[in-house]
């Protein structure tokens, strides 16, 4: 009876509210049963399995990011085998440079790295500005790091290796939280987040500052604050809509105070980004995106030189600064023809400008068309084939061609290789082609005519061993590669080369190297309490080293570990081992020397009013191996920090 | 008393054409009906939308040749049913509702004019529980109906099956769905699974009820409940789940296309077909009606491109259905509804 009149009253309700279909859905019906829905795990958004690539691929986690304790993004890329962190303090003060495969240089850099598909490699020379990241690693979702080159798939730029951080959703932090971590070598990091949102619509926000001292010793603080906005929004079914802006903005100590032209003073950095991404589904296997962004840097460096001597005595002002924007335009379409035949296509138009007053030189923009596409055709159940190219066309050294082919083999359910060969770029930055790198007295020529730079190739020839054991939740990858790189860009005139001149430098294309070796990881995830990783590489470069020394240029060997656990529900201990081999950065480097690391962090979780509250402790090179970095007055010292952390749940 | 007015039933929008045919095909009915003697099945729809006509399709050819072909199948959407006089409506032998709206309409005529035996489809459970329906005479049952929905020892059996390694069950609980509970901790002890529940009371609580889900989860299993699991939140379940690398196991087709790792769930050809079985037997034996159960042949899915992704060996789905199908054959599915006897004798 009661429930008759309950389903009256209900059947009433229905009919008042004709609009109201909150209310008729209340009633669970055949129609929850019968719905279709827009696909949202569409091709564009899974990611694949790692025996299915065309390349090597590393995946670093939430749950390894938090193991590791670090709160410098760089430090992240030590756990992925063939890939070398160093630090440098000049110029722009202490910059971390992460290289895969050596051939890594102050601020230049071989890598592509996207954030959320967007590049924040500096429009400038090409670095990347890695004390830039305008938010939290607790904000990454995971990092994807594609061990190899990759034009066809990751676009200008995927030269030697390409890392993409992959952001949380808004919706997968909702409520507020806090953390604040202090401790030695002047760490004082502060962060702020709330996410909430509701009918399809949701966004977060995060704020915070980071400041370190740098290297004792060493006039190389920093202090940064940032600030990112997302939104992530479902105007329809079938589509969502990323909306992202961000910045940076603060001060890094820098200059030896050695010479009158680097004096002790501060540098000024602020960046800043947005981007706008729509995704579009049709069904499971057709979707599509359009993305634009665009990121500016501005480096402030100006301060004044007295010059004792004649002809020039007196007081100079030099304007060490910089500002690059980069604005990219990017389509995207996947689709499958049928279950074994999948294709991406897409193009993008971008436009690099750069401003350097030190350079003396009206830098021309530089703009870069790419179409590029893949197909993905599973021939049967063992054999994945993957061939795809990139045509690019840019305004200063014209077209070129990246092709790609790879063949997976699945020869046991849980055993592949992969034989991939491909081809791929890195185009001349604006300043390669046109800048001249010292600083010299008005109007020095640029030796050799601007704009005459090639793209650097490199060939690459790799087969990999891929397996898989799902019931005890392990991976093992294993690399073998040869890769040939050639016209490799450098600077007349630096440190080492034979015809050194102070002045002018500038780009060419003058060295080649030869790359062997084999690297690999073990991942090994037992429980969801429990995970080990691996990962150990040899490296051998060989190259005639004309303009910087290549062929050291790389650790010849490495070995990382990490591994964590939890305790109780409550407590999670994680302990990093790194063994690096001796080796010397290209560019203005001394050689550093082998070393061990170890990294330690331990945290215990509790409830705490409405939420709940960690505590953590991360030590960073604990047993205080006093091994160098970039120059050898850039020594690492232990350093320990303590941070709070508060989370609200909504 | 208060049985719910047929006209209540929420139709869904016909276009105006077809409005006009339905209207004369009623009138027609309605004329025709008191000249006929032979009535004999009225099936009732929810509205025209094609899963219900995939289920007539099949009653249609279940019953095909019964009677020496005499056996008339009229047509009837709900919003219509109050067009039909009480002395031809309690002239159907048998009368087949299909879907929620059908059978509520259907039940509220029995509250004036005695029910003929009545067969319902593509109702969940639930629904059919909540049905006002009158006490049936003693020993005959009046009413029975095969439910859409599958029986929790069935999506249980299929998680162990699928995903033998996973033992920690993460289930969101809505306010239809969360009934269920006490069936499903007893149901999962009994298969050596840990089962963690959320209880979501509105949509907005959805995503935090999974932040703190998804840790304690190696797979979601999803329930089937308006609030909780709608075209609204699934774009956030899905997105949430896949990125903490927990594979959900759905309730029906658009479910797995949409992004679910494998889904359970019976078409509605086939509930169609268990429906046709049953009316067959009910027109031979003369109103004779079995207990409601729950769908006998059902399909398991999987999506091969989301298994992949996030690096899992499930079984194929030949091989699934089969040891599934060997777990839950014919009889088990009538026993299994024991508990939904609304209607019954006692």
């Amino acid at each position: 009876m009661l429930r008759g009149g309950a389903g009256g009253i209900f059947c009433a309700l229905c009919c008042i509210g004709a609009s109201g279909n909150d209310v008729v859905a209340q009633e669970l019906s055949e129609r929850e049963f019968l719905a279709e829905f827009p696909t949202v795990l569409s091709a564009s958004r899974l990611r694949q399995d790692p025996s299915e690539t065309p390349q090597a691929v590393t995946v670093i986690d939430q749950a390894m990011i938090r193991a590791s304790g670090a709160r410098e993004f760089a430090e992240l890329f030590r756990l992925v085998p063939g890939f070398t962190v160093s630090y440098v303090t000049y110029v722009k003060g202490l910059q971390p440079i992460v290289s895969y495969h050596g051939l890594g240089r102050e601020f230049f850099s071989r890598l592509q790295v996207l954030i959320d598909g967007r590049s924040i490699n500096n429009a400038t020379l090409g670095g990347v500005d890695w004390s830039e990241v305008p938010f939290a690693p607790e904000d990454i979702d995971r990092i994807e790091v594609i061990r190899g080159p990759s034009n066809a798939t990751h676009g200008i730029g995927a030269f030697l290796a390409t890392i993409n951080f992959i952001t949380r959703y808004a919706l997968q932090q909702q409520g507020a939280e806090a953390s604040v971590s202090a401790g030695g070598g002047g760490v004082r990091d502060g962060v702020m987040r709330f996410g909430s949102g509701a009918g399809g619509f949701d966004y977060r926000l995060v704020a915070g500052h980071r400041a370190d001292d740098g290297f004792t010793g060493v006039d190389d603080s920093r202090r940064r604050n940032f600030a990112t906005a997302r939104a992530d929004w479902q105007p329809g079914p079938a589509d969502s809509l990323l909306l992202q802006a961000g910045g940076t903005d603060g001060s890094n100590g820098t200059g030896s105070g050695a010479t009158a032209f680097d004096p002790r003073r501060s540098v000024q950095l602020t960046t800043s980004y947005a981007q706008a991404k729509w995704e579009h589904s049709f069904n499971p296997a057709n979707s599509f995106y359009v993305q634009a962004y665009w990121y500016t840097f501005r480096l402030a460096d100006q301060y004044g030189v007295t010059l004792p001597q004649a002809p020039a005595a007196g007081q100079v002002s030099i304007d060490g600064g910089s500002f690059a924007r980069r604005s990219d335009l990017e389509i995207q379409q996947t689709f499958g023809m049928n279950p074994n035949l999948r294709w991406v296509w897409g193009g993008s138009l971008r436009e690099d400008v750069a401003e350097v007053p030190s350079l003396y030189a009206a830098i021309r923009p530089l703009h870069v068309e790419r179409l590029f596409g893949h197909v993905e055709w599973r021939i049967d159940e063992r054999l994945l084939a993957n061939a795809g190219a990139m045509i690019e066309n840019n305004s200063l050294s014209g077209s070129d061609v990246a092709p790609q082919l790879a063949l997976n083999y699945r020869f046991t359910p849980d055993q592949t290789l992969r034989f991939n060969v491909s081809r791929a770029l890195r185009t001349p930055t604006v300043i390669e082609n046109q800048g001249q790198f010292a600083v010299g007295s008005p109007g020095s020529p640029r030796e050799g005519p601007a704009g005459d730079l090639l793209p650097e190739t490199i060939l690459s020839r790799e087969i990999s061993y891929v397996a898989q054991w799902p019931e005890r939740h392990a991976t093992l990858d294993v690399k073998v590669f040869d890769d040939s790189v050639r016209d490799l860009i450098d600077l007349i005139g630096a440190r080492d080369s034979p015809g050194a001149t102070p002045f002018p430098k500038n780009a060419v294309n003058g060295d080649s190297a030869h790359e062997r070796g084999i690297e690999g990881q073990y991942v090994w995830r037992p429980s969801a309490a429990t995970l080990l990783s691996v990962s150990a590489t040899w490296l051998d470069i060989d190259s005639a080293d004309r303009l910087d020394n290549y062929s050291k240029s790389a650790p010849r060997g490495t070995v990382h570990l990490l591994a964590s656990q939890r305790f109780a529900e409550v407590w999670d201990a994680s302990v990093t081992f790194h063994r690096q081999g001796a080796f010397r950065a290209s560019g203005n480097s001394d050689p550093q020397r082998a070393f061990s690391r170890v990294d330690a962090r331990l945290a215990r979780q509790f409830a705490l009013w409405r939420g709940e509250g960690e505590i953590a402790a991360t030590f960073e090179n604990l047993f205080d191996s006093h091994y160098t970095e970039y120059r050898l007055n850039d020594v690492a010292d232990r350093r320990a920090w303590l941070t709070f952390r508060y989370r609200m749940p909504p | 008393m208060s049985a719910p007015p047929a006209f209540a039933a929420p139709a869904r929008r016909v276009p105006r054409r077809r409005r006009a045919g339905l209207a004369f095909a009623a009138i027609l009915l309605a004329w025709l009906a008191p000249t006929i003697v032979s009535a004999q099945v009225l099936v009732v729809l929810s509205d025209e939308s094609s899963g219900y006509q995939a289920v007539v399709a099949e009653l249609r050819t279940g019953l095909h040749g019964l009677r020496d072909g005499e056996l008339r199948l009229d047509n009837i959407i709900a919003a219509r049913l109050a067009d039909v006089d009480a002395a031809t409506f309690s002239r159907y032998e048998l009368v087949v509702s299909v879907g929620l709206a059908a059978a509520q309409a259907v039940a509220s005529r029995g509250a004036a004019t005695a029910l003929p035996p009545t067969l319902c489809l593509l109702i969940p459970r639930q629904g059919f529980d909540r049905l006002a329906l009158p006490r049936d005479n003693a020993g005959e049952r009046r009413v029975t109906a095969v439910f859409i929905d599958q029986p929790l020892s069935r999506q249980l059996d299929l998680l162990r099956l699928a995903l033998p390694e996973s033992h920690r069950v993460g289930v969101i609980l809505g306010p239809s769905s969360t009934a269920l509970g006490d069936e499903l901790r007893a149901g999962a002890k009994a298969r050596s699974l840990d089962v963690a529940t959320a209880t979501v009371g509105e949509r907005s609580a959805l995503y935090p009820a999974l932040q703190t889900l998804l840790p304690r989860s190696d797979l979601l299993l999803l329930l089937p409940d308006p609030v909780a699991i709608n075209a609204d939140t699934l774009y956030g379940l899905l997105l949430a789940s896949y990125r903490a690398r927990v594979p959900v196991v759905g309730f029906s087709e658009g479910l797995l296309k949409a992004g679910s790792l494998v889904a359970l769930f019976s078409t509605p050809q086939q509930q169609g077909a268990q429906g046709a079985e049953i009316a067959r037997r009910a027109l031979a034996h003369d109103g004779g009606l079995p207990a409601p159960q729950y769908p006998r042949e059902f399909t398991v899915r999987v999506n091969a491109s989301v298994a992949r992704s996030l690096g899992l060996r499930v079984p194929d789905e030949q091989e699934l259905q089969a040891a599934l199908g060997a777990r839950h054959g014919e009889g088990d599915a009538t026993r299994e509804a024991g508990g939904a006897t609304h209607g019954g004798p006692p």
